[in-house]
């Protein structure tokens, strides 16, 4: 069995789920504070540590200065053609429109004359939505016009992807490339620091600042920067286009962005205190499963077995509950954005269908309206702000306790860190270390979208797979 | 594996489950109506221009996103209680059966393989059965839902669902498949830089003090490039994975309008139906896309179970008797009949034919070279281990008909490894005897030499333990769990070289003070130090798990030349004799 050595490994930097326990060393608490980003583990002190810590990781990013003008290029005209899109894809939709209605009158009436027949006999709805098209009585679709449209929607979305992949690329090299250079510092600083350091630090406290925070930075960078990048540009750029096609329809959609951002926040409320205590929960039984395996023998011989396994029971059971109650309240984020989309989508299709019956607005630009507003309810986009943008996001708490490491003095100040009693802990290999006084960490308080389904697969992929649903 | 587990543990949630794909069922259906509904809005409402038409139809979309949030709603809730529980479950079977574990299974796994198993492994089981319950069930009944819808929207044009979904399959699967490697690639890299950093760390003064530096940052630089190349080739591969996403579904659109405009042209589609249509190729498109991304939690899932069910499945080589011997004349004698131990599937015996007795009110010493088998020898008393071969009896009966609780009633253990819990002093004293009074733990760490130190602390009885007892010393952790043992009051004390952290006063005046106050009990001592054992009654000299001296210090000075070695190599000629 090889699991001696894979345990080793995972131990030392569980997956992202068993990872508070880890990141939450004791020592980083109030009591401990200092340094300048001592004090971690209180989220309003987390907060004051987002600015300067995004500060530092931006001068990390200089040196790409220009593949990061590169990628803020591509990303403008990616989303500046995706958003286009569905704007010209609606004149498609006109045309086969058009076509269809002028197919039905027979040839040789003029537009004119069917509106005036229309107006007559009283349907002015009617007369209004027909003055409203381009028709040409009897000649059907113009496949002509078509063809050209479809090849320049074609044309667009191609180099919308294109681009969208080029940023993706550059911005791939320019993540991996300063992790690269974040680990090579941390390292060489590693052989600067004073022998006095390595006895006062816990090593496996170390260790996960030196490896997990870096990947947390990393993962980060690529997802807060492509993400809030792309939902940004998206934002404005649909915001734009809905307002260049219809004012009063833009209004309806735009209900979207504070409906959705108020749910998202509520929830987030919610399930913030949920998944803290969901955190303290596991922290708790990962602690009575460790002393439970470590004190094996101990437990039988002195006949505690009873009571190690009803407070087991218990503790499990409390886990349940924590745990059920936070996986689901943030499970309902992804249903509610839908929620709103969807609600959206019904704005649109009613006012936006009584508009082209008065023939103020075209059938393929309420189309365009549609998916566009799709474009920014995507959870991709509009669920993803809150988790870019809050303080408790990765990027900043992973790169601020990390910059505690890199940027700590070549002496450390003797309250800065409490100091361990001398001692073989074992908390290098295991998250007991910590769990034993669970404390909120860095990434576990951090928004619900953690416990969403790219979360888990976060791990496994350099960024998170981005979501989207019609 | 993953199979297995999963019939076996959902089972007692399937009215759960099945609420799972009723309102996911509900839930989808709801969202592929609303095209539909959208189109006759179009066809019937905005081509007429019958308003009333339109916000009619406007209020039944309303109503039905109501149920299709109240459907998802319900299947969250649902979805997160199955699968929650489904991990309490898991996790407390895995307790339950480690619990019953011999320390031979435990050492077989290693105790932190299986808190791993308990968390982590049982975690990833969970999170795929969440997702599972909240996103993937749903996926099928979307692309099937919207097969249908866009089936009795239009026949004709269905053979582009026929093109895209495939497409897009492919597609996907090209990226995933070429990915999953990577991946796994990039873990072990990830690892490979996690060890050369752990060992940097470990190793800080040896590297310093040998000028290894150099070195050292080469390892490091080669394990950084070989994990960013891979973290790179990855990321590549990732980046490729949304474009082309959206390149299939825009494709598609296009290809719906075109060619939905010759079946419009015809007069065999309506307008309305081509935007449906699209809206359900969309919506099939999306499900693929998110079961694809989905299939990638499989693996790693199903690797975790099968760690999972490595454990659920290993019996424990000790087996509780049914009906265990409950009434023992209290003798407090020991006896080992033969006793051989064998680990599964090793060639050597770790012990081998071992007999001997130990009776009430006499010291046994077993000394013998590191790897010799004395640790196993005395965990064979409490049943830790069971004999291969042989007997070892406590009491005259042989302690796999005794009923466990009683045997280790009888039993004091003080491990090598001195291990507290987290608590308390008291709590930890308290351990096997939790009605002890204030006054007999004092008493209890009086004679372990513990009174002093903990008297020091300003809780005194009530000072902090942290778990493992890392906050108190080595030398200190060993006297608390003497301690610990002497408040259970025993009839045999089991000392596990318990007095090697002492100094040797220390170790000195703490058997003295046993001699004094617990001279009735049987005591095992299993020892390095021969300063330690001069006086027992009986010492036992272990080499390669058989036996080869017994008699006592002088008996052996003379009859032994493994004691005489082992004392010649400790003892002074003049303390010796």
């Amino acid at each position: 069995m090889s699991d001696a050595k894979n345990d080793k490994s995972t131990t030392t930097k569980p997956a992202a789920p068993e990872r508070p326990a880890f990141a939450a060393p004791a020592r980083r608490g109030p009591g401990g504070g200092g340094g300048p980003f001592g004090g971690m583990g209180m989220p309003a002190e987390k907060s004051m540590n987002f600015g300067p810590s995004a500060r530092r990781l931006l001068r990390r990013l200089k040196p790409e200065r220009i593949g990061l003008v590169f990628v803020i290029l591509l990303g403008v005209l990616s989303v500046l053609l995706a958003v286009l899109g569905p704007k010209i894809l609606g004149q498609a939709t006109n045309i086969i429109f058009e076509g269809a209605i002028s197919g039905s009158i027979p040839a040789g009436v003029t537009q004119d004359q069917v509106i005036a027949q229309l107006e007559a006999s009283g349907d002015q709805q009617q007369a209004d939505f027909i003055s409203g098209l381009n028709l040409h009585p009897g000649q059907g679709i113009d496949f002509d016009a078509l063809a050209l449209v479809l090849g320049i929607v074609l044309l667009l979305y191609v180099f919308s992807s294109v681009f969208s992949w080029l940023q993706g690329y550059v911005l791939n090299g320019i993540t991996q490339r300063t992790v690269y250079r974040l680990r090579e510092e941390v390292e060489a600083k590693l052989h600067r620091l004073p022998l006095s350091y390595f006895d006062k630090m816990q090593r496996g406290e170390l260790l996960s600042r030196v490896t997990n925070d870096i990947d947390n930075v990393s993962q980060s960078l690529q997802q807060t920067l492509s993400q809030l990048l792309i939902s940004l540009l998206t934002v404005v750029g649909v915001l734009i286009i809905m307002f260049v096609i219809s004012p009063l329809l833009s209004l309806v959609a735009i209900v979207a962005i504070p409906l959705t951002l108020g749910i998202v926040v509520l929830i987030a409320k919610r399930s913030q205190k949920l998944f803290v205590a969901q955190w303290t929960h596991t922290g708790a039984l990962n602690g009575q499963i460790e002393e439970g395996y470590t004190g094996h023998a101990l437990v039988k011989v002195f006949g505690r077995h009873r009571e190690v396994g009803a407070r087991f029971a218990e503790k499990n059971e409390e886990l349940y509950r924590a745990s059920f109650g936070a996986q689901f309240i943030s499970g309902l984020i992804m249903p509610a954005t839908m929620f709103v989309g969807n609600l959206v989508y019904v704005g649109i299709a009613v006012v936006g269908g009584v508009m082209v019956t008065s023939g103020s607005l075209s059938l393929g630009d309420v189309q365009a309206f549609i998916q566009n507003s799709r474009q920014f309810t995507q959870p991709r986009s509009s669920a993803r702000w809150p988790t870019c943008c809050s303080p408790g996001s990765r990027a900043p708490s992973g790169s601020s306790s990390f910059w505690t490491r890199t940027s700590s003095p070549r002496t450390p100040s003797p309250h800065s860190r409490r100091p361990r009693p001398p001692g073989d802990s074992p908390s290098s290999m295991s998250p007991s270390g910590t769990t034993r006084r669970p404390r909120l960490s860095t990434t576990c308080r951090s928004s619900p979208s953690r416990a969403r389904p790219s979360r888990s697969s976060a791990r496994l992929a350099p960024a998170r797979p981005r979501w989207s649903t019609s | 594996m993953l199979g297995r587990i999963l019939v076996r543990y959902l089972q007692p949630f399937w009215p759960l489950l099945i609420g799972v794909i009723i309102f996911q069922a509900g839930q989808s259906i709801a969202a592929l109506t609303l095209p539909g509904l959208n189109a006759d809005i179009i066809d019937k409402g905005v081509v007429t221009g019958d308003v009333d038409f339109i916000l009619m139809n406007g209020a039944i979309m309303l109503g039905l996103t109501l149920v299709q949030i109240a459907c998802s709603i319900a299947a969250v809730y649902f979805g997160a209680r199955t699968a929650m529980g489904l991990g309490r479950d898991l996790r407390g079977a895995i307790f339950t059966r480690v619990g019953e574990f011999s320390e031979r299974e435990v050492t077989k796994f290693g105790a932190p393989s299986l808190i791993t198993r308990t968390t982590n492994d049982v975690q990833q089981v969970q999170m795929l059965v969440l997702m599972t319950c909240t996103m993937l069930i749903a996926t099928p009944i979307q692309s099937i839902g919207g097969v249908v819808f866009a089936l009795r929207t239009d026949v004709q044009l269905s053979w582009i669902l026929v093109v895209a979904v495939p497409v897009l399959l492919i597609a996907i699967s090209l990226i995933i498949v070429r990915m999953v490697p990577q991946f796994r690639l990039m873990q072990a890299r990830i690892d490979t830089v996690n060890r050369v950093l752990r060992e940097q760390l470990t190793g800080m003064r040896v590297v310093r003090a040998f000028v290894r530096e150099p070195v050292e940052r080469e390892r490091f630089k080669i394990a950084n490039d070989e994990l960013t190349e891979t973290a790179l080739r990855t990321g590549r591969l990732f980046a490729l994975m949304f474009p082309i996403v959206m390149l299939v579904l825009n494709v598609s659109s296009v290809a719906v309008l075109w060619f939905g405009a010759f079946r419009v042209e015809a007069g065999e589609l309506e307008i309305g139906s081509l935007i449906a249509f699209l809206s359900y190729l969309i919506q099939i498109l999306m499900a693929v896309m998110m079961a694809t991304f989905m299939a990638v939690l499989l693996p790693r899932a199903a690797v975790s179970a099968d760690r999972i069910g490595e454990v659920l499945n290993t019996e424990s080589s000790v087996r509780v008797p049914e009906h265990g011997v409950t009434e023992l004349k209290s003798t407090g004698q020991v006896e080992l009949r033969g006793a051989t131990f064998t680990y599964p599937g090793a060639e050597q015996p770790v012990l081998r034919d071992v007999s001997f007795t130990a009776k009430r009110g006499q010291t046994t010493a077993i000394i013998g070279s590191t790897g010799a088998g004395k640790t196993t020898l005395v965990n064979l008393l409490p049943r830790l281990f069971d004999v291969t071969d042989g007997a070892v009896l406590v009491d005259g009966v042989d302690v796999r008909e005794i009923d466990p609780d009683i045997l280790w009633g009888r039993i004091g253990l003080v491990p090598q490894r001195a291990y507290l819990f987290s608590g308390t002093v008291a709590s930890n004293l308290r351990y096997g005897n939790p009605d002890a009074t204030d006054e007999e733990l004092w008493k209890a760490l009086e004679i372990a030499q513990g009174r002093d130190f903990v008297e020091e602390m300003p809780e005194q009885l009530e000072a902090p333990i942290s778990q493992g007892g890392t906050n108190v010393s080595g030398g200190q952790r060993q006297r608390l769990a003497i301690a610990r043992a002497l408040v259970k009051r025993p009839e045999i004390y089991v000392f596990d070289d318990s007095f090697s952290a002492l100094d040797t006063a220390t170790d000195q005046r703490l058997r003295a003070a046993l001699g004094r106050d617990v001279a009735g009990a049987t005591m095992i001592i299993v020892a390095q130090r021969v300063s330690t054992i001069l006086d027992a009654d009986q010492i036992i000299v272990l080499e390669d798990g058989a036996i080869v001296g017994q008699g006592t210090h002088e008996q052996l000075l003379k009859s032994s030349t493994e004691y005489a070695e082992i004392v010649a190599s400790q003892l002074s000629t003049e303390e010796a004799a």
